[in-house]
C-alpha cells in the first residue's frame, strides 16, 4: 500500500528527515510519535505530496486524489460557516453534484456537527474544528488518510469521539497514519513509529515495543512522605537506572528486577517507614525515554 | 518605578538596534525623502526645451534671442524649421515652450497698424514648467518690446531665490517626525500584542503608566534624532539659511512629537496586527502630507478642505518649521500655532493613553 | 502553639460573566501553600478567566478571593509583584536573546546588579539554556522556548507560580522533564497552579480541581477522586463527570 525507502528531507542545513524506511499495509493504523521537531509533520507532508523529498522514494498504491491530509493547523476558513466550508471544500475537489451535498450532510451528521451547520467556523471549540476538518477531508473518497496531531488541544470527550470515528474508518479499510503527542493514543495503533531528530528509531506493535524494554519499572509509594524523601529512598536501589516523580509516587527504572524478598525489605533498607515497592508494567513512555539519547530530551 | 521603567527602555533600545528593518526605516526614510524633496522633486525648473523661430533681424529681436539663450531656465539647442514643426514638437513633448519672432518685430508699425508681437506657445500640460518658463520669459519680452513700458521690479522676500528646497526641507522635518514616530510607536506596541509579551507585562508589576512611558521615551528620542538629522542636512547639505533659534525650534518639535506619539499609541489600540498597524498609520499620515501645506498651499484649498487640514497637527507645525528656517521667527511670532500644537498634543496623548489603559484590562 | 498557615489561594463564590456568558460560576477553592494544584477542564471551561482574576487583570463580578493573603481586587499590584505567570503562548521577546529576556524580566520584577546576574546564570544553568544564552528567543525550538518562558516566570523566586496550559502539544518525554522542574520548585516551597486538559498529566498534581462550564465540579487528591468513583484514571473521572452533566 505504502512503501517509503530512505526518505530524506532537508531544509537548508536543517535535516528534517533522514533515511526513513517504512512499509504500511492496507487498512493499517500507524501512529507517529516523537519530540518536537522529530520530523513527524515533515514525513506526513512528504507522503501527502505537499513537499518534495531531497532524496528517497515514496511508492503509494493509490491515486493522489484518494489521499486525505489533515494539517496540524486549522486550515478551514474561520469566517465561513460550517456548511459553507463543507461546500467550498467539495467544490475545490470538483464535487458539485447532489451526491456531494448528500455526502457532506451525512458527514456533518457523522461527526456530530449537523446542528451547528450555520455557525461560523471561528466559533467552534477545538474539538469541533478538528471534526469539521475531518469531515472536509473525507468529502472525497479516501483510501489513505494522513492526520497531523488531530487531537492536540482537544478535550478528552471529543478525543474519544474522534477516535471512534478513526476506528470506524480503519475497520472500513482506510489506511491511516497519524501523529500524536498522547502515548495512550499511540498505544491504540496497530504499529507505532518513533521518530527522533529526523530518524526512525523504532516502528513496531506497541506490545512488542514494551516487551523489548530491558528494565523493570518499580513504583515507590509511602503515605505521608514528601517527594524529596521518596527521591532519597530511590537512590538506595543499587540497580537504579533512572527515576521520576509522578504525583505522590516515584517511578524507578531498575536494570535488575527485585525479588519478592527484596521488595518486602524495601522499607527497612531505605529507612522510610511504610514504603511500598510494587512492580508495574512499563508504558510506551518508559520505552521511548529509554531509547532517546540522554541529552536529546526536550530539545 | 525607576528600575522597571529603565528595564523597559533598555529592552526597547535593544530591539530597535537589533531589528535591521526598524533601523533602516529610522535612517533610510529621512535620507530618501531628503533626496526626493531636496533634489529630485524640485519645483525650480531649469533647462526647459525652447524652440525658437526668429524671422526678424531687428536689434530688439537679436537682443531677445540673446537673453533667452543666456537664461539657464531654457535650453535652445533644438532646431525648429517652421511653425508646424514647432507645434508638432510641443505636442510630442520634445519642446516645452515655443517662441516665434515675426519679421516685422522691432520695426515701427505702419500707420493704423498694431506693432508686431512675439508669439509664445506653451505646453500647459506640464504645469510647473509652463509657469516657470513664462515667469522667466516675461522680463526679457518686456525689455525687448521697447523701453517705453516701465519694467516692473519684483522683489521676493524670505526665499529670494525661490528655491523649493528652502521650503520643502523645513516641512520635511515635520513629515519625518510624523511618519517615523507614528509608525514605530504603533508597531512597537502591536508587535508585543502579537507576540503575547503584552499579556505577560500586564500581569507583571509594571504599571500602565510605566508601560506607556517605556514606549514613548525611546520613540521621543528617535523622533528628535531624526529631526536633528533632517535639520542638519538642511543647513549643511542644502545650505538653507537657518535664521531662527535652534533650541526653541527643537522644543516646538517636541510639542509636535506629543501628537505624533499619541497618534501611534491610538493606532496601536485599534490594530490587531502589524500589517493593520502600518495600514492605519499610513492612512493617518497620508492626508496630512497632502493637506498640511507641506506640498500644496493651505490658502489655495477650498474652505471645507481647509477645515479638514486644521484637524491635523502637521498643519500647525508647518508654519513653525518654515518660520524658524526662513523668517527668523521668534516664539512670540509663533505662539498661536505653538499653543494649538501643545493643546492638540496633550489632548491626543491623554486620549490615546486612556484608551490604551482601558484596553489593557 | 500551632502555626496556622494562610493558604496560597483562597476563593469564595467567585464569578465572572461576559454579557450573557458565565465564564466563571461561583467558584470556591482553597489551595494550601507548597502544593501543586491542577486545574482541569476543556477549553472554554473558564480556567484562563479564573487565572486572570487571580492576577487582577479581570475584576470579578461577585465573590471574594485572596492570593498569598492579598485581596485580588484591592491588592492586585502586590500580587503581581509576587506571583509568576506562564501564559499558553510563552510570551518571550523573539528578537532578544535568551539571556536578554531573563535580564529584562528580572528588571521588571525589581532585580538589579549582581543579584540579577547571579540569578540569570543560575536559571540558565538549571534549565540547560546556558550554551544557548546568546541565541534570539525566536530561533529556539518549542521545547527550549518553553524552558525559557518558565525561567523568566520564576526569575524573582515567586512564592506562587501560575501556569496556563504549559504543556499543550508537548511530547511525553519533554513533559516528564518539565514536571521534574515543577517538583523541584514545589520542594523549595513554591505553590503552583497549573491548568491542563491532559488528564494523564493531572495525575502528577497533589490536588486537582475539575472545571466544566465555569463551575468547579470536583476537587481533591487524584487518588481520592478516582477512588470515589471507582475509576482507574482521571480521564475516566473527567469523562464520567462531564457526560453526567450533558
Amino acid at each position: 500500500m505504502l512503501q517509503v525507502t530512505e526518505l530524506t528531507k532537508s531544509f537548508g542545513r536543517l535535516m528534517a528527515l533522514y533515511e526513513v524506511s517504512l512499509q504500511v499495509a492496507r487498512g493499517e493504523l500507524v501512529g507517529l510519535v516523537g519530540p518536537d521537531g522529530a520530523g513527524k509533520t515533515t514525513l506526513l507532508r512528504l507522503l501527502a505530496g505537499a513537499l518534495e523529498p531531497t532524496y528517497g522514494d515514496i511508492e503509494v498504491d493509490v491515486d493522489r486524489e484518494r489521499i486525505g491530509y489533515l494539517s496540524a493547523h486549522f486550515s478551514l476558513y474561520p469566517d465561513l460557516t460550517v456548511w459553507e466550508n463543507v461546500e467550498f471544500f467539495a467544490q475545490i475537489h470538483g464535487l458539485h453534484d447532489q451526491a456531494a451535498r448528500r455526502r457532506g450532510k451525512h458527514l456533518l451528521e457523522w461527526v456530530g456537527l449537523a446542528e451547528f451547520r450555520n455557525r461560523l467556523a471561528a466559533q467552534l471549540s477545538g474539538g469541533m474544528k478538528q471534526k469539521l476538518s475531518l469531515a472536509c477531508v473525507l468529502l472525497h473518497p479516501t483510501d489513505l488518510l494522513l492526520l497531523d496531531e488531530p487531537t492536540t488541544g482537544v478535550d478528552p470527550i471529543s478525543r474519544r469521539e474522534f477516535w471512534e470515528m478513526i476506528n470506524a474508518l480503519v475497520s472500513e479499510g482506510t489506511t491511516v497514519l497519524l501523529s500524536t503527542s498522547y502515548l495512550e493514543e499511540a498505544a491504540r495503533c496497530h504499529r507505532v513509529a518513533f521518530l527522533h531528530q529526523g530518524k526512525l528509531l523504532a516502528c513496531d506493535d506497541p506490545q512488542r515495543l514494551i516487551a523489548q524494554f530491558p528494565h523493570t519499572i518499580m513504583e515507590l509509594r509511602a503515605p505521608g512522605v514528601s517527594r524529596a524523601t521518596l527521591e532519597e529512598a530511590a537512590r538506595r536501589f543499587p540497580s537504579l537506572v533512572s527515576a521520576y516523580a509522578f504525583g505522590d509516587v516515584m517511578r524507578l527504572s531498575l536494570s535488575q528486577a527485585l525479588t519478592d524478598h527484596q521488595r518486602q525489605l524495601a522499607a527497612y533498607v531505605t529507612g522510610v517507614p511504610g514504603l511500598e515497592a510494587r512492580p508495574i508494567t512499563p508504558s510506551l513512555e518508559d520505552v521511548f525515554a529509554w531509547m532517546l539519547p540522554a541529552e536529546g530530551v526536550g530539545s | 518605578m525607576g528600575r522597571r521603567l529603565r528595564s523597559l527602555i533598555r529592552k526597547e533600545f535593544i530591539q530597535i538596534l537589533r531589528d535591521r528593518r526598524t533601523l533602516a526605516m529610522m535612517i533610510v526614510v529621512p535620507l530618501i525623502w531628503l533626496t526626493v524633496f531636496g533634489y529630485a522633486a524640485t519645483f525650480d525648473v531649469r533647462h526647459i526645451p525652447l524652440g525658437l523661430i526668429n524671422q526678424s533681424t531687428s536689434t530688439p529681436a537679436t537682443r531677445l534671442v540673446a537673453a533667452v539663450k543666456d537664461d539657464p531656465t531654457f535650453q535652445t539647442n533644438e532646431t525648429v524649421l517652421s511653425r508646424d514643426d514647432l507645434t508638432a514638437k510641443l505636442r510630442e513633448g520634445r519642446l516645452g515652450l515655443g517662441l516665434i519672432i515675426p519679421r516685422e518685430f522691432g520695426q515701427n508699425p505702419g500707420p493704423g497698424q498694431e506693432p508686431a508681437q512675439v508669439q509664445v506657445l506653451v505646453d500647459g500640460s506640464d504645469f510647473f514648467s509652463a509657469q516657470a518658463g513664462l515667469r522667466a520669459l516675461s522680463p526679457a519680452l518686456q525689455r525687448a518690446a521697447g523701453e517705453r513700458g516701465a519694467v516692473s521690479k519684483v522683489e521676493i522676500l524670505y526665499n529670494p531665490d525661490l528655491k523649493s528646497a528652502n521650503v520643502m526641507i523645513p516641512g520635511l522635518t515635520g513629515m519625518v517626525i510624523l511618519f517615523i514616530t507614528t509608525i514605530m510607536t504603533a508597531l512597537g506596541i502591536v508587535r508585543e500584542k502579537e507576540q503575547g509579551t503584552l499579556e505577560q507585562i500586564i500581569v507583571s508589576p509594571i504599571t500602565p503608566l510605566e508601560l506607556i512611558l517605556g514606549k514613548l521615551i525611546p520613540y521621543t528620542l528617535i523622533g528628535l534624532l531624526d529631526f536633528a538629522l533632517v535639520v542638519s542636512a538642511g543647513i549643511f547639505l542644502f545650505q538653507i539659511p537657518f535664521t531662527g533659534n535652534l533650541p526653541v525650534f527643537a522644543g516646538l518639535a517636541a510639542l509636535f512629537l506629543l501628537s505624533t506619539l499619541g497618534l501611534g499609541l491610538l493606532v496601536s489600540t485599534l490594530a490587531q496586527n502589524q500589517q493593520q498597524a502600518i495600514q492605519m498609520a499610513i492612512f493617518m499620515v497620508f492626508p496630512q502630507f497632502l493637506l498640511s501645506g507641506f506640498v500644496f498651499p493651505l490658502n489655495a484649498m477650498p474652505l471645507a478642505i481647509r477645515y479638514v487640514a486644521y484637524f491635523f497637527p502637521l498643519t500647525y507645525y508647518m508654519p513653525i518649521a518654515r518660520g524658524m528656517f526662513l523668517k527668523s521667527a521668534t516664539i512670540d511670532m509663533l505662539y498661536e500655532p505653538a499653543i494649538l500644537l501643545a493643546v492638540y498634543g496633550i489632548a491626543m496623548i491623554t486620549f490615546a493613553a486612556a484608551r490604551f489603559r482601558k484596553r489593557l484590562g | 502553639m500551632t502555626l496556622v498557615q494562610e493558604p496560597a489561594i483562597a476563593l469564595c463564590d467567585l464569578s465572572k460573566r461576559f454579557d450573557k456568558f458565565i465564564a466563571v460560576d461561583r467558584v470556591t477553592l482553597t489551595i494550601p501553600k507548597g502544593v501543586i494544584f491542577g486545574l482541569l477542564g476543556p477549553n472554554g471551561a473558564g480556567k484562563t478567566t479564573l487565572i486572570r482574576m487571580l492576577l487582577g487583570v479581570l475584576t470579578p463580578d461577585s465573590g471574594t478571593g485572596t492570593v498569598l493573603g492579598f485581596d485580588i481586587v484591592r491588592r492586585a499590584a502586590q500580587i503581581r509583584k509576587l506571583a509568576g505567570y506562564v501564559s499558553q503562548r510563552f510570551s518571550l521577546y523573539n528578537d532578544l536573546t535568551a539571556e536578554e529576556n531573563l535580564v529584562f524580566y528580572g528588571g521588571v520584577y525589581g532585580l538589579d546588579g549582581d543579584a540579577l546576574v547571579e540569578r540569570r546564570d543560575e536559571l540558565l544553568e538549571w534549565t540547560g539554556l546556558y550554551s544557548r544564552r546568546k541565541e534570539p528567543a525566536g530561533h529556539l525550538s518549542g521545547g527550549w522556548r518553553r524552558r525559557l518562558a518558565f525561567a523568566c516566570a520564576i526569575v524573582h523566586r515567586p512564592p506562587l507560580l501560575l501556569l496556563d496550559e504549559p504543556t499543550g502539544g508537548v511530547d511525553p518525554i519533554s513533559r516528564r522533564r518539565f514536571w521534574k522542574f515543577l517538583y523541584d520548585l514545589a520542594a523549595q516551597g513554591s505553590s503552583i497552579l497549573v491548568t491542563t486538559h491532559y488528564m494523564d498529566e493531572a495525575e502528577h498534581c497533589d490536588l486537582v480541581g475539575l472545571m466544566l462550564g465555569g463551575k468547579l465540579v470536583a476537587q481533591g487528591r487524584p487518588a481520592a477522586l478516582k477512588a470515589d468513583l471507582h475509576l482507574p484514571t482521571l480521564e475516566e473521572v473527567f469523562v464520567t463527570l462531564a457526560s453526567g452533566r450533558k
